[in-house]
């Protein structure tokens, strides 16, 4: 062999470190952590980042969405694919291995602008050998079947034989009832066909691995077949300054209940193959920086915000789904945290970025809360209830996962309430469909599926609660997001969105009885709608319990809570309890009041806001990944940027700190969500409406300036907040005509008549909002 | 450094002549059985005893039974960790004083001074009770959740394999204290989304990172994972005795910093079994 060409890809990593996450050394203190967080994704598939020849704590699994199998008793869990990334390296019988020899240089780095994971390494074997490796992998978002992983490997000081291995490796205990391997040794192409439980449950993983030198590719010498798996090996002799290139391309089915799967997927390998490692490796990165283009959110004087907030947004965009009917769990595809289970936080905190940047990928998310509709039906019926109540915990088939209770470190069985008792998710997914409604004017997903969730969910709580003699309708028997006080009664975040439910339901019932398209006809008619019906949602809305305290601008978290609310020291936030908490401990887990104002911004005024947030800041001890990141949008929004600036960066370290100690299972893309979130609509003041966007930027501390685009009822903004939030660039990229203000000002147009591109000052201080 | 109980290696056993201090001899005796090991006894005085007078004052031959004295004159603590490091002794079983009871339950200067420098393990044990039947069956050991913490889990597991024994992880969350700031720190975690999976997944990766010091498939089939609130060192005394504890196992970060010098003080002060430091 002799020296490949330079340099060893095509792609190369980025060396602008406001894109990177690096981890430089080894030390396996974190290492579950980091396979979570170096996790490359496409929506489809993901793949953790464990260390390519494996160390005693690596988990180097593959996961799928919407891919679920049955655990027994457990109930539904995301399945483990195996170890797709499986590559170990020996010259003359002494392993490349970081336990053994000498680590010269070895640093893995996730590149967010380009979605590749990388790894520098320079090791010494323990008789001296030293090797030059680049590893790279990714997860292909121009063909989301495609997984591809190269690795350059120069001889820098040895003249011996190298051994090559790799192969694909189940993880034990993954599941699988039964395995096939195959070969095609004419195709290069090998795989496994896996089958789970309840039958008809398969998956098959194909692989196309060569390894390039100088004289062209070489073929592996041996194939060996195994209980986990199969391994291929390369045997060859290399010289000083010999540099040989290994290329993987994996392509992954979960579709079809075939009977070799791996099979069905060797075609697509093989194609890809045929096209070349580069050719992949290049489309991806080309893709990825066409995403960033639209995705991004550049802040100017803060590097390390910048950073934080691009790995936030690196992992949305590895999340979003490219298949219907699927959906986000609490720990994306990054690991097995939460069983894979989808919860209220994919529709609150995570969809309404794409509804920004991605709508297609909002609209899938809908479509998975769709297809449960009937399994929501279902459960609300067993419980007595009308309409629909959508799972605190959903999988594959839509019913409720959670479990009624677990077994606590201490030892103690600890009831667990948030299935029975979250009801506010009807709410959430309501709350969702209507925001996408806005976002897009999408009629046709409306009329497919939208109406009949926002219909079903009203049809929910107004049979939910009920009047009391005080002429008030009321809701007993919640939880909400504050989960440590349950079974309460007109808990203010559920009767505020369930307000907000029925009286949107109303609007769109009216809307639906305004049009002339036969198939809203048949949807009324399907839906049981009336003018009975929907007077009766709207005088529920109007009479719902609202939880304001006589007198002043407090909003009650639940009938009563202010009786417990004193006794807290602040600043004296308890940790997270093992077994939960006295319904009397004042102490809130997280956001629950103050997210109204995330959600409903338009419906508090700024007093009612500040009041709240004075009120309910110190008695909230942010237990949860949720609740930094939304105090981060409120105290922004109200201006509080010292404040503002703490929780945002609170909010970015969830995963990236070592001290939080539990992305081990996986990144927390809700918060991320959140943390966008608060950017866009907290520290920009970005407030939506139809045909318009208006701003009333509070930067945090620090910052001088942020620029990002608005994908908004078709059309695309681009948008510059300068001079600390005094200065307004807005510029029309795609789509007709739209309004913009700044911080109360004149509304100025975009479009081919005024333009495209405006800048804006502050006109007057604006008149503040009042409550609806 | 992290001290290891080395198999084989000498135990050693300081007599100062008094009757409390042979009762570590009973839990040395066991241990040397367990580890294959000899012991050693040392006797340091300003005026020592002679063969004839040792053999005088215990008739009773168990106390010197296959054992190998060692007699000095000069000071106990210093003589004591010569001997230590001459013979190579994995292992030192002391009383923590000898004589009247101290004060709020210290330990005796020599004790004292032989714990912090010793080149190996040191195995303290109340004068409050005799050992003669002593067994080792349920071995405790705290974690404050440190990578450097977790060292003690490979010395102590070696002996309780000798000893078919099992063993208790304890970590203590402390509210008091900020966490540990050591990286690769598993702390139980901020933020519990869920607790029917926070709580599970955070007691794994504790297991897990645990592991990494022994073997895995060992671990979960030996050891049980134990939360426990409030201060460390209450918490320490009381699952050892809730749970029957015969020995705790303490990896020691060898500072004497108030925080850890107080939950130091007061497990020696009032451990219910032998407690075994060792320096990590």
């Amino acid at each position: 062999m002799q020296t490949a060409a330079h340099p060893p890809f095509r792609v190369m990593p980025t060396g602008d470190e406001r894109w990177l996450i690096r981890e430089t050394g080894f030390s396996q203190d974190r290492e579950h952590d980091l396979e979570s967080i170096f996790t490359v994704s496409n929506g489809r598939f993901g793949v953790r980042g464990s260390i390519a020849e494996g160390s005693p704590l690596s988990h180097p699994a593959t996961y799928a969405a919407g891919f679920f199998r049955s655990d027994g008793a457990h109930g539904r869990q995301a399945v483990t694919l195996p170890n797709v990334a499986l590559l170990r390296a020996t010259a003359d019988g002494l392993p490349f291995s970081l336990s053994t020899g000498r680590i010269l240089q070895h640093e893995r780095v996730l590149d967010l602008r380009q979605g590749l994971l990388w790894r520098r390494w320079v090791h010494e074997t323990s008789d001296g050998r030293i090797a030059f490796i680049l590893g790279v992998r990714g997860a292909s978002i121009t063909d989301p079947s495609l997984l591809f992983q190269g690795c350059y490997l120069e001889c820098h000081n040895f003249t011996g034989d190298l051994l090559v291995e790799a192969g694909i490796e189940r993880l034990p205990l993954d599941g699988a009832t039964r395995m096939d391997v195959f070969e095609d040794r004419e195709q290069g192409i090998a795989g496994v066909s896996l089958f789970y439980s309840p039958p008809g449950k398969s998956a098959g993983l194909a692989e196309s691995a060569k390894i390039v030198g100088a004289a062209g590719a070489i073929a592996p010498s041996e194939f060996i077949e195994s209980e986990g798996g199969f391994h291929r090996r390369w045997k060859l002799t290399a010289r000083v300054g010999d540099a040989l290139r290994f290329e993987r391309l994996t392509t992954v089915s979960v579709t079809g209940a075939g009977q070799a799967p791996a099979r069905e997927a060797a075609p697509a390998a093989a194609a890809a193959a045929a096209r070349g490692f580069d050719d992949a490796l290049a489309r991806h990165a080309e893709e990825w920086a066409r995403r960033w283009s639209r995705a991004d959110i550049q802040i100017e004087g803060d590097d390390d915000a910048q950073r934080k907030l691009r790995f936030a947004i690196y992992h949305l965009l590895s999340a979003a789904p490219v298949d219907e009917g699927v959906s986000i769990g609490a720990r994306a595809l990054t690991g097995e945290g939460y069983r894979g289970h989808v919860f209220w936080d994919t529709e609150i905190f995570v969809l309404p970025f794409y509804l920004l940047v991605d709508p297609g990928a909002a609209r899938r998310l809908l479509t998975f809360r769709w297809n449960g509709l009937d399994a929501a039906r279902r459960r609300a019926h067993d419980l007595g209830y009308a309409g629909a109540l959508f799972p605190w915990e959903a999988a594959d088939r839509h019913t409720d996962e959670t479990p009624e209770y677990f077994v606590s470190p201490t030892g103690e069985i600890v009831p667990i309430f948030s299935g029975r008792q979250e009801h506010h998710i009807s709410a959430g997914v309501a709350w969702a469909v209507w925001r996408y409604w806005q976002a897009t004017h999408d009629v046709d997903f409306l009329l497919t599926a939208g109406c009949e969730i926002l219909f079903e969910t009203a049809r929910f709580w107004a049979s939910r609660g009920r009047f009391e003699p005080d002429g008030r309708y009321h809701i007993a028997g919640v939880m909400g997001p504050d989960e440590y006080h349950s079974n309460v009664t007109d808990d203010a975040y559920t009767n505020h969105m369930a307000r907000w439910n029925l009286a949107r339901a109303a609007e769109a019932a009216e809307w639906l009885a305004g049009q002339n398209l036969a198939r809203a006809r048949d949807l009324y008619r399907r839906c049981r709608l009336s003018t009975g019906v929907v007077a009766e949602w709207r005088a529920k809305a109007r009479q719902m319990a609202d939880g304001f305290l006589p007198g002043n601008l407090l909003l009650e978290q639940f009938r009563g809570y202010s009786k417990i609310a004193g006794g807290v020291t602040v600043g004296s936030a308890p940790p997270p309890p093992l077994t939960g908490r006295k319904e009397t401990d004042p102490w809130i887990k997280q956001a629950a009041v103050v997210l109204l104002f995330q959600l409903l911004p338009r419906d508090y005024s700024d007093d009612v806001v500040a009041a709240n947030l004075a009120y309910y800041a110190p008695r909230t001890a942010h237990a949860s990944s949720l609740s930094p990141s939304t105090y981060a949008l409120v105290a922004g929004r109200l201006g509080e940027r010292a404040l503002a600036r703490r929780f945002f960066m609170q909010a970015a370290d969830i995963d990236l700190s070592s001290r939080a100690g539990n992305a081990s299972g996986g990144v927390h893309i809700a918060g991320m969500g959140g943390l966008c979130q608060a950017t866009l609509f907290g520290f920009a003041g970005l407030q939506t409406e139809d045909g318009g966007l208006s701003f009333r930027p509070h930067l945090p501390e620090g910052w001088s300036g942020l620029r990002f685009q608005v994908q908004w009822q078709q059309r695309r903004v681009a948008v510059q907040i300068r001079e600390n939030g005094n200065l307004l660039d807005a510029e029309l990229v795609e789509g007709e005509d739209i309004s913009v203000s700044l911080a109360g000002g004149p509304t100025v147009r975009l479009g081919s008549q005024a333009g495209r591109r405006r800048e804006l000052r502050p006109f007057a201080q604006e008149s503040p909002m009042r409550p609806a | 450094m992290m001290q290891f109980l080395e198999t084989n290696a000498p135990i050693l056993v300081p007599l100062d002549g008094s009757e409390h201090a042979t009762y570590a001899l009973a839990v040395a005796r066991r241990l040397a059985e367990l580890l294959g090991a000899d012991i050693h006894v040392v006797h340091v005085a300003a005026t020592p005893m002679s063969p004839a007078e040792w053999r005088a004052k215990w008739r009773d031959d168990a106390v010197l039974s296959r054992a190998v004295l060692h007699v000095r004159a000069g000071d106990p603590a210093e003589n004591i960790l010569e001997v230590a490091r001459e013979r190579r002794c994995g292992i030192i079983v002391m009383c923590t004083h000898t004589g009247l009871p101290k004060p709020e339950g210290r330990m005796g200067s020599v004790a004292d001074r032989v714990f912090r420098t010793a080149p190996c393990p040191v195995i303290l044990v109340r004068p409050d009770r005799r050992y003669d039947d002593w067994q080792l069956r349920t071995v405790l050991l705290p974690h404050d959740a440190t990578p450097a913490s977790a060292l003690a889990i490979a010395p102590a597991r070696r002996l309780i394999e000798r000893a078919g024994a099992k063993m208790i992880v304890l970590h203590v969350r402390d509210m008091a204290a900020p966490p540990p700031q050591e990286p690769g720190a598993i702390p139980p975690p901020q933020y519990v989304d869920q607790a029917q999976y926070e709580w599970p997944a955070w007691a794994q990766e504790f297991l897990d990172r645990l592991g990494r010091e022994t073997d895995y498939a060992w671990l979960h089939a030996n050891v049980r994972l134990v939360l426990g609130e409030g201060s460390p060192a209450e918490a320490v005394l009381r699952t050892a005795r809730e749970r029957d504890a015969d020995l705790i196992a303490c990896a020691w970060h060898g500072t004497l910093d108030p925080q850890h010098a107080e939950t130091l003080k007061r497990m020696i002060a009032a451990t219910p079994c032998p407690l075994l430091i060792m320096r990590v």
